[in-house]
C-alpha cells in the first residue's frame, strides 16, 4: 500500500481536443498531487491521440501514458478495461481519477475489482484528510438528498468525478513532461460496438449554453414546450427537460438534465413546471441562478430557487418572452 | 435461456425530499415510519428487459436479492410480474457490505442458482447510486459487461444491446454469458396482473444464508468494506428563494424579468 | 393453476385474517386479498384490542403477537380549554389486564403471516373490484383484471364495504353514521413515556377525552402508550364536523395544544400521520349480513361499539370473522352455500357479545347526539373541581351551591336531569 504513489488521471479525447471534465479532472488532479507531494499523470486512450498529449501536460500532468491504437478509437469497455488496469499496475497510482462519464462509469468499477481498489462513484468534492493522508471522497446519495463522505482503507483510492464540480485546469504550455506509449498488444475484446447512432441535437448545446429553460411534467404536451423554446430563444439559450417530458416523448431524450441525464451549470438556469426532486436539481445545482415558476406556491422547487413566481406557466411565459425580448433588444 | 436478473430493495427514491431524515451521528438515514420500500426502479425495468425476452422465447427467468426481512415483498413483486422464480439472500453476516462483497455474494449465488446465460441489473440501486455492483458481478465471474442499456435482446449464444450514450446510442454484442445492466430509457416495467399476484403469494421463497452460496466470509460484511462513511450530512442550499409578486401572473412574471435585469442576470 | 378457491376473503384486516386463519387451519383453501402494499400498510386504529378475542385463535396471548403494552389503567379524562377533571382506574400495580395497545402496520402484518403459517394465501397488492355472480349467488371475485372463484365470498373489506355494497346489502355511508379519525404516532423514549404514565415496563395506559379535545363537535379524543410512541387521536362523527366548518386534523393540532395533553407528549417527535373513518351508527346501521355466497365481517358490517368512551371495533372484527369462518366450515359440511345455509352466522353474532352488546347500547348512537357532552358538561366539570380545589382566602360554599353557581346560563337542573336519565337507559 505504501509504495503507490501518485495521481493518475483518465484523460478523455472529444472531437480532437482535451474533453472538458479532463481539464476539470487535472485541475483537480493537480491540487491533490501538490496536497500529497507526489506527482500527476494521465492516460489518454484512443486513436490518433497522441497529437493532444502536450496539451494534457500543459494542463498539469507530469507524465501521459499513451494508448495509441486504431481499435481504441471508439470506447470499447473490455479493450480500455484491459488498459487502464494494465497502467494502474505498472504506474501504481495512489489515487486514480476518471469523469463520471460514459467511460468512467463503465470501466471504473471493472478496472477497482481487478486491482482491489476502492471505488466512490460521481464524487463531487475530493480532498486530502491532512492527519491521515486518506483520500475523503463526498458524494450525493439517495439522489441528491444527502452527501456522503467517504474514506478508503484500502489502495488505490479510486473515484469518479461529476463533470462540472470541479475548476478546470488553466493550461501553461511551457510545462514539461515525460510521455510514455502503453503496450497494446492484449485488449480481451468480447463485447463489440457494431454500431453508433447519433441523434442530431438542434440548436445550442445544452452543457455549452449560458441560459437554459427547463420544462418539467406540468408542461403536460409537446406543444407547451413551444413556449419554451421561444423563451430560450429570446435568451439565448438551450432548451431542458426533466425525466417525464423525454420519457413522454415531448422532447428528445437526450433533453433530460439530472442525475441520469445531463449535468449543465449555466449562469441562468430557468425551471418552468418543475417540482424540484433531487434528482432533477443534481443537474443544475451549480447554475448561477436558479428562476422557478410553478403554479404550486408549496412546490420544493422555491426552496432551491434565487427567485420565483408563483403562475400558471400558459400565462407567465408569453408575459415573460414579450418582457426580456424588450429588455434584451434595449 | 436461463436469465437470472438482481434486484434490490431500497427506501422509495421519489419520496417527498421533506420526508428524508439521517441520523448524522449514527451516519444512517432514517427509514421514514409509512413509506414502504419499494424495488430500485432501475432494477424493476431490468426485470422487464428479462420478461421481454421471455415473452418472445422460451426462457426461465429467476430473481435474486441480498436483503433482509421484507426482501421477501421485493421478490413477491417481480414473482408477480412473470418472474419464474426468485431467491432472497439473507444473513447477518451480510450487513455493512460494500459493493465488492454485495458482488461476491451475488455471483456466488448466481453460481449455485444453476445454469445462467444472461445476468440483468439495475444501473444503480437508487438509494447509494453506487452504479458498481453488475459490473464488478461481470469480473467475478469472469464474463463481459454492457453497461446502460435500452434494449436488450439475446438469441443463438449473443446478447446485443442498445447501450445509451449522450447523443445517441450504440448498438453492442457480446457473447453469452454476460452481463448487462439496465437504464431508465428501456421503459416502464409492466404492473402485475391479478393471477400473477396469487400465483407469487402461492411460491415458496427460498432464503439462503452465507453458508449455503460456500461464501467465504472473510470477504463480506462491514469488515471487509474497502471504504468507511466518515460523514453522512444534508445538503445546504444557499438560494434565497425570493418570491416575485404581481397581481397577476403575467404581471408577476414581468416583474420577475425587471428584477432579472435589475440583478444584470439577463 | 386452478382459480377456484373454497373462500376467498376481500381484506386483510384483523376480520379478514380471523376468518381465513380459522379456515386455513380446518384445511380449506383460501385466498386473502389486500388492496394494500402489504398487509396494514394503511390500516389505522386507535391502537387498544380489548378483551380476550385473541385467545381462541392464538391460545396463550398475547404470545408472540407484536402488541405494544397490555392496559392497565384506563382514564376518563374532561377538557375544558385549559384545565382536566380525570377519572383513574389503575389495575396496573394489581397485574392485572385489559386489553393491549397495538400498531396497525406490524400487527397486520403478524396476523396475515399467520394466515400463511396455516396454510393461506395472502396476496396483497391485488384490489377486489367486483363480485361475479351465478343468477343470484355471488360465486367469487374479479381482481386486477382476473376472475377468481369461490364456494363462498368473506366481505371483511372495512368500512366503506364494496364488496358488501355491491351485493346491494347495504347503501353508502352516511355522514351521521360514520365518524371521521385522525391520529398521530408520536415517538417518545420508553422511559419518558413510563415515567409521564406511571407504568412499568410492560404495562400500559389508555386516556380517553371528552370536551375541548374536539371543540365542541360530537365525539372524543384518545391517547395510548405503546412501547416507544404515543398513539393520539381524535375521532368526530362526520355530519357535525361537515356542520362545524372545522378540519379534523385543526382539531388534532389544538388538541395537542391542551396543557394536559402538551404535557404528555413534550419532545416527542410525530412518526406517522393517517386519517380513516369507523362506523358510529351502532345496532341500527348493521346491514344485512349474508346473501348467497357472501357473508359480511367487521367494519364492513358496521360491528363496531362506539358508547363515547373507547371504541371497540378490532375485536368485534375477529369475533364477526371467526364467526364467519365457522358458518363457512358449517355450509362446507353440507355443502350448501346458499342464504338459508348461511343463516347460521346471524345466529352466532346473535349468541356473541358481538350482537348483544350492539342490541345493549343500541341508544347509545341517538344519546351521543347529546351537544352538551361535548362542551357544557366536560366544562361545568372542570370549573366545578377548580371550585373545590380552590382556596382563595374567602368563605368557602358548599358542593351543591357551587354546582348551581357554574350550572347558571349553561344548562337547567332539568336538562341535566333528563341527560342522566338518558345516560342511564343508553349507556
Ligand atoms: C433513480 C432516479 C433517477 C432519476 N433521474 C432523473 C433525472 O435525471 N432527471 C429528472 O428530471 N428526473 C429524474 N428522476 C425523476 C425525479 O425523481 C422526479 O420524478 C422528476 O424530476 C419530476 O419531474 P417534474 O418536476 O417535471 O414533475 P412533477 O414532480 O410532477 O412536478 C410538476 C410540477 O409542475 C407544476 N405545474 C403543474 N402544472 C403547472 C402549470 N400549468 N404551470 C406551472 N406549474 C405547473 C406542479 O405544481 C409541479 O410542481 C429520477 C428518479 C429516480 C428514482
Ligand atoms: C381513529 C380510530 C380509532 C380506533 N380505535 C380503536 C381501538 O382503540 N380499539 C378498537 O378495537 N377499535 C378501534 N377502532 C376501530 C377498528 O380500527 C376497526 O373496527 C377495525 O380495524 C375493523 O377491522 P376490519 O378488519 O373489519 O377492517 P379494516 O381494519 O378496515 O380492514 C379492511 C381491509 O380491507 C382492505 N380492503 C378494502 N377494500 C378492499 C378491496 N376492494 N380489495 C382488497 N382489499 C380491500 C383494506 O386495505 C384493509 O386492509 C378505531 C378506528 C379508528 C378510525
Ligand atoms: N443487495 C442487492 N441485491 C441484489 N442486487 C443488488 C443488490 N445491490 C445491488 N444490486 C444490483 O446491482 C445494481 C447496481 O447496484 P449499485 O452498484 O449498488 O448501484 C442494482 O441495480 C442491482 O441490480
Amino acid at each position: 500500500m505504501s509504495e503507490r504513489q501518485g495521481v493518475l488521471v483518465l484523460a478523455e479525447a472529444q472531437e480532437a481536443q482535451v474533453a472538458p471534465v479532463t481539464t476539470e479532472l487535472l485541475g483537480l488532479g493537480r491540487r491533490l498531487a501538490h496536497e500529497l507531494s507526489s506527482a500527476l499523470s494521465a492516460l489518454l486512450i484512443g486513436s490518433g491521440v497522441g497529437g493532444i498529449s502536450q496539451d494534457v501536460i500543459a494542463l498539469g500532468a507530469d507524465t501521459v501514458y499513451v494508448a495509441d491504437r486504431p481499435e481504441l478509437g471508439t470506447f470499447n469497455s473490455d479493450a480500455y478495461t484491459a488498459v487502464a488496469t494494465k497502467v494502474c499496475r505498472e504506474a501504481a497510482p495512489s489515487v486514480v481519477l476518471m469523469g463520471h462519464t460514459s467511460i468512467g462509469r463503465d470501466i471504473a468499477p471493472r478496472v477497482a475489482a481487478r486491482l482491489g481498489a476502492s471505488l466512490s462513484t460521481d464524487c463531487v468534492d475530493l480532498r486530502v484528510d491532512q492527519d491521515t493522508g486518506r483520500l475523503l471522497q463526498t458524494r450525493p446519495v439517495h439522489g441528491g438528498n444527502a452527501l456522503a463522505t467517504i474514506a478508503s482503507r484500502v489502495h488505490p483510492q479510486m473515484a469518479t468525478m461529476r463533470p462540472r464540480s470541479a475548476a478546470p485546469a488553466e493550461p501553461d504550455p511551457s510545462r514539461n513532461g515525460r510521455i510514455i506509449p502503453v503496450d497494446t498488444s492484449v485488449l480481451d475484446i468480447q463485447a463489440r460496438v457494431v454500431e453508433t447512432v447519433r441523434e442530431e441535437a438542434e440548436g445550442l448545446k445544452l452543457e455549452e449554453a449560458r441560459v437554459v429553460v427547463s420544462g418539467g411534467a406540468g408542461i403536460d404536451g409537446a406543444q407547451g414546450f413551444d413556449l419554451i423554446r421561444q423563451l430560450a430563444s429570446v435568451l439565448g439559450g438551450a432548451v431542458g427537460a426533466t425525466r417525464l417530458p423525454c420519457e413522454q416523448g415531448w422532447v428528445s431524450p437526450s433533453f433530460q438534465i439530472g442525475q441520469t441525464g445531463k449535468i449543465v451549470t449555466p449562469d441562468l438556469y430557468i425551471a418552468v413546471a418543475v417540482s424540484g426532486a433531487p434528482q432533477h436539481m443534481a443537474g443544475c445545482m451549480g447554475s448561477g441562478y436558479i428562476v422557478a415558476i410553478n403554479n404550486d406556491p408549496e412546490a420544493h422547487i422555491f426552496k432551491l430557487a434565487d427567485f420565483g413566481i408563483v403562475a400558471d406557466y400558459r400565462e407567465a411565459l408569453p408575459a415573460l418572452i414579450r418582457k426580456c425580448q424588450e429588455l434584451v433588444s434595449s | 435461456m436461463n436469465i437470472i436478473v438482481c434486484i434490490k430493495q431500497i427506501l422509495d427514491p421519489e419520496m417527498p425530499p421533506v420526508k428524508f431524515k439521517i441520523d448524522a451521528q449514527a451516519k444512517k438515514v432514517i427509514a421514514p415510519e409509512g413509506i414502504p420500500l419499494v424495488i430500485s426502479p432501475f432494477d424493476e425495468q431490468a426485470v422487464e428487459a428479462a420478461l421481454r425476452i421471455k415473452d418472445a422465447q422460451e426462457a426461465k427467468v429467476t430473481a435474486i436479492t441480498m436483503g433482509g426481512q421484507s426482501a421477501k415483498d421485493a421478490v413477491k413483486h417481480v414473482l408477480a410480474m412473470g418472474v419464474d422464480e426468485g431467491i432472497v439472500l439473507s444473513d447477518e453476516a451480510f450487513n455493512g457490505s460494500d459493493s465488492f462483497s454485495t458482488a461476491y455474494v451475488l455471483s456466488q449465488a448466481i453460481q449455485k442458482a444453476g445454469e445462467y446465460d444472461l445476468i440483468l441489473c439495475g444501473r444503480q440501486a437508487a438509494d447509494w447510486d453506487a452504479g458498481q455492483v453488475g459490473s464488478i458481478v461481470a469480473e467475478e465471474l469472469g464474463i463481459p459487461v454492457v453497461t446502460l442499456a435500452r434494449k436488450v435482446d439475446a438469441t443463438g449464444g449473443t446478447v446485443r444491446v442498445e447501450r445509451v450514450i449522450p447523443d445517441g446510442h450504440e448498438v453492442v454484442e457480446a457473447p453469452l454469458p454476460a452481463v448487462v445492466t439496465v437504464s431508465s430509457e428501456l421503459g416502464q416495467a409492466r404492473l402485475p396482473t391479478g393471477r400473477g399476484i396469487v400465483m407469487a403469494a402461492r411460491k415458496s421463497i427460498p432464503v439462503w444464508s452465507a453458508q449455503d452460496i460456500g461464501c467465504d466470509v472473510s470477504r463480506v460484511g462491514a469488515g471487509a468494506a474497502r471504504s468507511e462513511v466518515v460523514a453522512l450530512t444534508l445538503p445546504i442550499h444557499e438560494r434565497k428563494g425570493e418570491i416575485v409578486s404581481g397581481e397577476t401572473g403575467a404581471q408577476a412574471a414581468v416583474n420577475l424579468a425587471l428584477k432579472l435585469r435589475e440583478n444584470r442576470i439577463i | 393453476m386452478s382459480d377456484k378457491f373454497d373462500a376467498i376473503v376481500v381484506g386483510a384486516g384483523p376480520a379478514g385474517c380471523a376468518t381465513a386463519c380459522k379456515l386455513a387451519r380446518a384445511g380449506l383453501e383460501v385466498l386473502v386479498v389486500e388492496r394494500g402494499k402489504f398487509p396494514g400498510a394503511k390500516n389505522m386504529t386507535g391502537g387498544v384490542i380489548y378483551g380476550p378475542v385473541l385467545d381462541s385463535l392464538f391460545p396463550g396471548a398475547p404470545g408472540d403477537i407484536p402488541v405494544e403494552r397490555a392496559i392497565g389503567r384506563h382514564v376518563i379524562c374532561l377538557l375544558s380549554d385549559r384545565s382536566s377533571v380525570s377519572l383513574d382506574f389503575n389495575m396496573a400495580g394489581s397485574g392485572d389486564r385489559n386489553g393491549y395497545t397495538v400498531l396497525r402496520s406490524r400487527f397486520d402484518r403478524w396476523l396475515a403471516n399467520k394466515v400463511e403459517e396455516a396454510g393461506g394465501i395472502v396476496a396483497a397488492g391485488l384490489r377486489a373490484d367486483d363480485l361475479l355472480w351465478q343468477g343470484q349467488r355471488v360465486v367469487g371475485i374479479t381482481a386486477g383484471g382476473d376472475e377468481f372463484r369461490a364456494d363462498a365470498v368473506i366481505a371483511a373489506d372495512g368500512v366503506n364495504s364494496t364488496m358488501a355494497t355491491k351485493a346491494g346489502l347495504r347503501v353508502n355511508l352516511s355522514p351521521e353514521n360514520v365518524n371521521q379519525g385522525v391520529k398521530e404516532v408520536i415517538g417518545l423514549p420508553r422511559e419518558a413515556i413510563e415515567e409521564r404514565f406511571g407504568l412499568t415496563s410492560d404495562s400500559g395506559a389508555a386516556i380517553h377525552f371528552l370536551g375541548f379535545c374536539t371543540r365542541g363537535v360530537h365525539g372524543g379524543g384518545f391517547l395510548y402508550t405503546n412501547k416507544e410512541s404515543l398513539s393520539l387521536g381524535v375521532v368526530v362523527q362526520l355530519k357535525a364536523l361537515m356542520e362545524s366548518n372545522l378540519k379534523s386534523v385543526d382539531l388534532l393540532e389544538s388538541f395537542k395544544e391542551h396543557p394536559t395533553v402538551r404535557e404528555y407528549i413534550r419532545g416527542g417527535t410525530t412518526v406517522e400521520y393517517s386519517a380513516h373513518l369507523v362506523p358510529a351508527g351502532g345496532l341500527r346501521m348493521v346491514p344485512r349480513l349474508f346473501t348467497d355466497g357472501l357473508l359480511v365481517a367487521g367494519d364492513a358490517a358496521a360491528l363496531v361499539l362506539a358508547t363515547g368512551r373507547a371504541l371497540e371495533g378490532i375485536n368485534f372484527a375477529v369475533a364477526s370473522g371467526i364467526a364467519a369462518a365457522e358458518t363457512v366450515l358449517k355450509a362446507k359440511e353440507r355443502n350448501d352455500f346458499s342464504k338459508e345455509s348461511l343463516s347460521v352466522y346471524e345466529k352466532l353474532l346473535a349468541d356473541s357479545f358481538v350482537l348483544q352488546d350492539l342490541k345493549t347500547f343500541r341508544e347509545a348512537p341517538r344519546f351521543l347526539e347529546n351537544q352538551r357532552l361535548y362542551q357544557t358538561y366536560p366544562e361545568l366539570a372542570c370549573k366545578l373541581a377548580e371550585e373545590v380545589f380552590r382556596v382563595d382566602g374567602k368563605p368557602k360554599k358548599k358542593l351543591w351551591q357551587l354546582a348551581r353557581q357554574e350550572m347558571k346560563g349553561r344548562v337547567s337542573i332539568w336538562q341535566l336531569l333528563r341527560d342522566g336519565l338518558s345516560a342511564r337507559s343508553s349507556l
